[in-house]
């Protein structure tokens, strides 16, 4: 179906409330007169809430997928749901296998990615970044975009980060804001990037290389390259510093 | 890590941060709400995910820039409220479904075949690849100014990220255009 730009961005900019009272009366009294222009704006509206709707959901399934990986909670009595089980014990236990069984495919299979993606979560722990205006001439000096960078990554708003970290390395050419970068990539879903970014640290510079390793490790867990997870894991696995969680993660995985 | 600096990694999109919101108050949230409302422990859990996630989504709307209890009261009073509802509904037999709860927070009017409508837009996301869904993501659900979205995603200029949004825009609705086709069909 074709639609008319003008009319698209009016919308959109009418959902946003960003148009001044003169416009939002004639949006008004078009979408009381031309029944067309009222679906429009119902669509836009209705996209609009999918797109928050979506995210809320994707956060349903993370937290579920979350809570799936902690302890079970004991209560002061027991709840209702005992009587049920006794009950239906039987069909309870029947389904209960059958979630087994699915579960493990899920979990073992090489497509396993809720598996993985647990294990991601357990064990990704962003880098520690050096901080912002670590002397008394750094804190009075003009913000740099690597200063920008480091302050919206210490405040975990690691989108904006990774934008920051971007022109900061136009700006040098530094393995902990390459390190950080990969790791600001990696907190916002992009393993892809990450990879790279490790990748371009081991091939660059001769510090951080234990560290690259484990979050290179980390992005191609993220990403379901499984051989490479556990190569790199078994580079660093007797490191002094990652050497633990590495021994650890590797026996996770096996 | 105190309430202020939850709310503001909260609102800055870090997923992290969430996780670890979730995680603080789980233990006494579970246990509270199993003892003093009698729900099941896979029920509770449902009831706090959904408190978790009303919370959240205020964070975003601004709601709790100025917030003048702790964030803990805040979660516990939200989740009394769904708790009684909960109770309400088990009472009627009635499920207690995260998702319809989801689904009213996007939507204070409801209309006949809305949800069905926002699961139709939930599918298509889905097909837009990732770049797109987290624009726009970032633009109507994270309230990021153009600006700031034009850093956090690399654009070339402001420009360009409108641009880029009006196209995502474009792709999300042609998909939902022929979805919703299909099924009339």
């Amino acid at each position: 179906m074709e639609h008319n730009y003008d009319d698209i961005v009016m919308l959109e900019r009418y959902i946003e409330h960003s148009l001044n009272e003169e416009e939002i009366r004639k949006v008004e009294q078009r979408l009381s007169e031309e029944p067309a222009f009222k679906e429009l704006y119902q669509n836009e509206k209705l996209l609009v809430r999918g797109i928050r709707y979506g995210h809320l959901r994707s956060n349903l399934v993370q937290l579920k997928d979350l809570e799936s990986t902690l302890p079970t909670v004991g209560a002061a009595e027991k709840p209702a749901r005992v009587i049920i089980f006794r009950t239906y014990w039987k069909p309870i236990a029947l389904a209960a296998s059958v979630l087994l069984v699915v579960s493990w495919f899920f979990v073992f299979s090489p497509q396993g990615m809720p598996g993985n993606e647990k294990l991601f979560v357990a064990y990704f722990e962003p880098f520690d970044s050096p901080g912002v205006g670590t002397t008394r001439s750094e804190m009075n000096a003009p913000q740099t975009w690597k200063a920008k960078a480091y302050e919206a990554y210490d405040k975990g708003d690691y989108a904006m980060a990774v934008g920051l970290f971007e022109k900061a390395i136009v700006e040098n050419d530094d393995p902990i804001v390459k390190l950080c970068l990969g790791n600001a990539y990696l907190a916002t879903g992009r393993a892809d990037r990450a990879e790279i970014m490790f990748n371009k640290i081991l091939t660059e510079h001769e510090d951080l290389v234990t560290q690259a390793k484990w979050y290179l490790s980390l992005a191609y867990l993220k990403q379901n390259k499984m051989e490479r997870t556990r190569a790199v894991l078994w580079e660093i696995s007797k490191s002094s510093t990652y050497g633990e969680k590495a021994r650890k993660l590797l026996e996770e995985l096996d | 890590m105190n309430d202020e600096i939850l709310v503001q990694q909260i609102k800055s999109g870090n997923q992290r941060a969430l996780s670890q919101f979730y995680e603080s108050f789980r233990s006494e949230f579970l246990r509270w709400i199993m003892r003093d409302f009698k729900c099941a422990e896979d029920d509770s859990k449902d009831v706090f995910q959904v408190a978790v996630l009303i919370v959240y989504d205020n964070i975003q709307k601004g709601k709790l820039d100025h917030l003048t209890s702790s964030l803990k009261t805040y979660l516990f009073s939200v989740g009394k409220n769904l708790a009684h509802e909960w109770g309400r509904k088990a009472q009627r037999n009635l499920p207690f479904e995260p998702e319809h709860y989801i689904q009213s927070m996007v939507a204070d009017d409801p209309e006949t075949g809305m949800e069905e409508k926002l699961d139709l837009v939930y599918e298509c996301l889905k097909k837009i690849g990732p770049p797109c869904r987290q624009l726009l993501e970032l633009f109507y659900f994270n309230r990021k100014t153009m600006d700031e979205i034009t850093l956090a995603l690399g654009y070339k200029n402001t420009d360009s990220a409108k641009n880029q949004k009006y196209k995502c825009m474009g792709r999300l609705r042609k998909f939902y255009e022929e979805e919703f086709a299909k099924q009339l069909t």
